[in-house]
């Protein structure tokens, strides 16, 4: 797939309804290149924009808190929908929903078993060096200033 | 490690990733616990491996991107990411992720202590055109890859200038450059508060893709401390490293 551009429809929601936008790169594009910006609003969106050739899109979205988070996903000549949840919900990663083009589902399939395989269990892990962390017991060196 | 200054914290910090690297930084719980998340991490990286040799398709090939983003996986599996990089490059010979895998690949052997610096011409601030080779006259050169939005560059750059004020008359030099986007106002400002006084040259918008060349696409910054005969010394070394090997040297 290349030269001819074509139109993708992205429509969806997001659950944090303090999302006000989304930015959209190609994934291999920094923040300062060019993005489309696409609007939510209350909690829903529904954009269109052309692309050229087969390639990972990224969407990323910040709530009132500033946290921020990252989705990929892969245009298609057609509509895709989104289902984005709240960055608070731990594994959010894991049930964000993406329909539509069969990149995309394989993405979702190799997703849930990459996740609960070894994410969540990193993701448990992480949690409890934070506990050793705040218990002072997981570094013998203090850096600070 | 607590020694007040910002520079301190940031001389310390190059200490402690050194040490972060086979958690000896760590208690034995926090060595262990950080022991099963690096397994985890390979056995997903096997994973991901496998799906990608048995499957040379767009997410693929999104997916070795995310590799080759990540440094701690190019050093653990180079072998196999060239691998998986030359299927896929043949499979996709016309796609644009091709020149930012072969330059960051290329990159991780060729930035190593010992290997020759990567020469370019990139513009003074006054554009006009300026090539490293040009710059070096036989002295120890410290590359000083930076930024005015990178904050532990500005940092590591003020730990060097008491050095350069110190050598400079006896064959050292420090040549920076300057990754910005869209325009020089925010270099300007910072070069007027800190006074840096060696060259400055310039990267606009990545235009020549210094930061990929070196191996630091989504990086800040790093210095690199070059021989007089082009050999790469030291790889972001800290201030008090800098002053050794040029005792030693000069």
């Amino acid at each position: 797939m290349n030269a001819q551009p074509f139109q993708c429809t992205i429509k969806g929601t997001v659950s944090d309804t303090s999302i006000e936008e989304l930015k959209l790169f190609k994934f291999l594009e920094v923040a300062n290149d060019s993005v489309f910006v696409v609007p939510v609003k209350n909690g829903k969106f529904n954009y269109t924009f052309q692309f050229d050739k087969d390639e990972a899109y990224r969407f990323e979205y910040f709530n009132h808190k500033s946290e921020g988070w990252i989705f990929p996903f892969f245009p298609i000549d057609g509509e895709i929908n989104f289902t984005l949840f709240p960055l608070e919900i731990n594994g959010s990663y894991l049930i964000n929903k993406i329909e539509g083009g069969q990149i995309n589902q394989e993405y979702m399939g190799f997703r849930e078993i990459v996740g609960t395989q070894y994410n969540i269990q990193i993701d448990q892990l992480y949690n409890r060096w934070d506990s050793l962390e705040e218990a002072g017991i997981f570094t013998m060196i203090l850096l600070w200033y | 490690m607590n020694n007040g200054s910002k520079e301190d914290y940031y001389r310390n910090y190059w200490i402690l990733k050194k040490l972060r690297v086979d958690h000896q930084d760590k208690t034995p719980e926090g060595k262990a616990l950080a022991l099963k998340i690096d397994s985890l991490f390979d056995a997903s990286y096997s994973f991901t491996s496998n799906y990608i040799k048995s499957n040379t398709n767009i997410l693929s090939y999104y997916f070795l991107l995310n590799e080759v983003i990540n440094d701690r996986k190019l050093e653990q599996h180079f072998e196999d990411i060239q691998q998986n990089f030359n299927l896929l490059s043949a499979q996709f010979p016309d796609h644009s992720y091709n020149y930012f895998i072969e330059e960051r690949l290329k990159s991780f052997k060729l930035i190593k202590v010992g290997k020759e610096f990567i020469d370019f011409t990139a513009p003074d601030l006054n554009g006009n055109p300026v090539t490293l080779s040009d710059k070096l006259e036989g002295k120890i050169t410290l590359l000083d890859l930076w930024g005015s939005w990178c904050g532990g560059c500005i940092a590591t750059s003020r730990t060097v200038v008491p050095i350069y004020e110190a050598y400079k008359d006896k064959g050292f030099n420090v040549i920076g450059v300057a990754r910005e986007f869209k325009n020089t106002k925010a270099l300007e400002r910072t070069l007027e508060r800190e006074k840096f006084p060696w060259l400055n040259l310039l990267e606009l918008d990545d235009k020549q893709e210094l930061w990929l060349k070196y191996g630091i696409p989504n990086s800040g910054g790093m210095t690199l401390l070059i021989d007089r005969d082009g050999k790469i010394l030291a790889i972001s070394p800290q201030a008090d490293e800098i002053q050794k090997i040029l005792e030693k040297k000069l």
